[in-house]
This record gives C-alpha cells, sequence and structure tokens, in this order.
C-alpha cells in the first residue's frame, strides 16, 4: 500500500459519509483502519462522557416557570376583564356623588318647605286674627271696657 | 399508499405538536441534550443552565410556530444553538468571558466514564482521549463546537445539523473538517509522546 488515506477521505469516513474508494482502502490498510478506530474510540469516550456529565448536570437544572396554561387569545379577555372591573368603579362613584348631591338637594328642599310652611303659618295666623290690621288700633282694650 | 403516507406523517406531526404542550415533559425528556450542547458550546455550565431553561420556554411560548417539519430535539436544539449565538454575540458575554472563565472542568468530564468492565489501562487510555478531544474543543469557536457536539455527541445526520444551524452543507463540513484534523493531529502527538 503506496498511500493512506488523505485528510479528507479520512474525515469523510468518520463522518459516515465515506466513498466506495475509502471504504476499499480501509478494508485493506491496517494502518488507516487502526487510525480510524482509534478516532472512533476517542469520539466515542467523548461522547459518552458528555452524555454522563449532562444527565447529572442537568438535575440541577431548575424547571422553567411555567407559562400561564390559558391560551394566548385569553389575553385579551383579561384586559377586558380589567377594563371592565376600571369601568364599574368609575361609574359606581360617579353614582355615590350624584347621590351625595342628590342628598343635599333633598336637604334644600326640605328646608325650603319649612320656611314656607313657617311663611303660611304666620299668614294663617294673621288672616285668622278677629280685628283686621286696619281696625286694629281702634280696637277697645279690654282692660279699660272692664273698668 | 400516498395518501395513507401523507395521514401517516399527519398522525407523527400531530404527535409532536402535542409533546410541545407538555413542557413539564418536555424538559424531563430533553433537558440533558439541551444542556450538553449549549455547556458544550459556551464552555461555562452556568450560563449554559440559564440558557437551557430560556431554550424550553421559548420552545413553549413559540411551539404555535412548530409545523412538525423535524424531530422535537432538532427543533429544541435548533432555538438552543440560536441562543447560543445571540449570547456569544453580545458585549457582555465576550467581556466576562474575558474576565471570568470557569469551563467544564476536564477532570469532570473525564471522570464520568464508566469503569464498567474494562481495565485499569483502558480506562487510562479513554480519559486522555476524552481530554484530547476537550482540548481542541476549546481552542474552537463557539459555533464550530456547536456543530462538533451535534454530530459527534448527538449524533446528528448532516442535513438535521443544517436543520438546527441553518448553515449550509459545506460549511457544516468545514467546521466538523477542521475540528477533525486538529483531534487527529492531538491524538498523533500524544502517541509520539507516549513512553514505547
Amino acid at each position: 500500500m503506496s498511500t493512506h488515506l488523505k485528510s479528507e477521505q479520512f474525515n469523510d469516513g468518520l463522518l459516515g459519509i465515506a466513498g466506495s474508494e475509502t471504504t476499499a482502502h480501509l478494508d485493506a490498510c491496517p494502518q488507516c483502519r487502526t487510525e480510524m478506530e482509534a478516532m472512533r474510540q476517542a469520539l466515542g469516550s467523548f461522547r459518552a462522557a458528555a452524555v454522563s456529565w449532562s444527565e447529572g448536570a442537568a438535575k440541577q437544572v431548575a424547571l422553567p416557570n411555567k407559562p400561564r396554561a390559558h391560551p394566548l387569545w385569553i389575553r385579551p379577555l383579561w384586559v377586558l376583564a380589567a377594563t371592565a372591573i376600571i369601568l364599574a368603579i368609575i361609574i359606581s362613584f360617579s353614582g355615590w356623588r350624584g347621590h351625595r348631591n342628590k342628598t343635599a338637594a333633598t336637604v334644600d328642599a326640605q328646608a325650603q318647605i319649612s320656611r314656607d310652611n313657617q311663611l303660611l303659618a304666620h299668614i294663617e295666623s294673621e288672616v285668622s286674627e278677629i280685628t283686621p290690621m286696619p281696625m286694629q288700633p281702634l280696637q277697645v282694650n279690654p282692660q279699660v271696657r272692664a273698668r | 399508499m400516498e395518501q395513507a403516507l401523507s395521514m401517516q406523517e399527519l398522525e407523527t406531526c400531530e404527535d409532536r405538536m402535542s409533546e410541545l404542550d407538555d413542557i413539564d415533559g418536555l424538559v424531563v425528556r430533553y433537558r440533558a441534550k439541551v444542556l450538553r450542547l449549549v455547556a458544550l458550546s459556551l464552555d461555562d455550565p452556568d450560563e449554559a443552565a440559564s440558557i437551557t431553561q430560556d431554550c424550553f420556554l421559548r420552545a413553549y411560548l413559540t411551539r404555535a410556530q412548530y409545523r412538525g417539519q423535524c424531530t422535537v430535539s432538532t427543533w429544541l436544539l435548533q432555538i438552543a444553538y440560536n441562543l447560543v449565538r445571540d449570547r456569544t454575540r453580545t458585549r457582555k458575554f465576550q467581556f466576562w468571558r474575558r474576565a471570568r472563565q470557569c469551563p467544564i472542568e476536564v477532570s469532570e468530564l473525564a471522570g464520568q466514564l464508566a469503569s464498567g468492565a474494562s481495565s485499569a489501562e483502558s480506562q487510562l487510555l479513554a480519559r486522555e482521549r476524552v481530554e484530547q478531544v476537550r482540548a481542541v474543543l476549546a481552542e474552537l469557536s463557539p459555533r464550530q463546537r456547536s456543530v462538533f457536539v451535534l454530530r459527534f455527541v448527538e449524533e446528528m445526520e448532516l442535513p438535521e445539523i443544517v436543520t438546527a444551524t441553518g448553515m449550509n452543507l459545506a460549511t457544516v463540513k468545514t467546521h466538523l473538517y477542521r475540528a477533525l484534523r486538529e483531534v487527529r493531529e492531538r491524538m498523533g502527538e500524544g502517541r509520539k509522546g507516549a513512553p514505547a
């Protein structure tokens, strides 16, 4: 065997994409076959070590926080719900303010009625006098009449 | 026949998509695989743990984009590779890489080899080989490391690596050839230096 595998042929052999010429050479050349076998063993040992290392190290990796179970399309509903709650708060607050204003108006009306009642009572008392107001100066004092 | 095959493909696709809905199961099944790629690509286990978490979270949140065009495993590795690539591009990463290197210890990696029934001599030889490959990997760029890990640790076929990395086939081969040449040279040096 005068020549051995070229670097590219050797690498193709390791990558599993060797042509028929390379395969035939490996069958016939003990030196290349031995070297190929040594390389395969080295890569196999590295793989075994890496797999074994990662199996242990992976246990240290914490599970990521599970994202929300709801599908993505539900998210806008949350926004709508939040908006609805905010609107409800605003409406109820404005309602309370309206109620407060209404209460104040009711109090004012009652005072007005009270004043009106007082006025009416005053008029009533004046109207119900026996002697009309213009005649009152002529009215005889009851004490004088008794005398 | 063609229709039956399409139905089968459809079922496979549906199975894959439903697999993505179960994030806990996904993490348990694939976290070691994702961690391997990220840790060996970045050579930083702490950073790798964080990126592995990000990978699963992103996979879950973007699962609607998965069309079953490749296996779930390849899809996850694609996300992981992109995260590694994005991370290594940042200036912050470059700074921390220079300032604080905490690579996977060679002894830690080589110590993982199961003793099994092999002799002490063959165990030593296996450890030495692991160290040689590990040393070569340390000299490669993160991108080259990723390609190497996908081929020789995850044992992915070249077209799958093309899918996962988005590189063309020629680029993938170039990265692998370079890595293999380095490993071969280092092993040759090891043999020269070994006592007769």
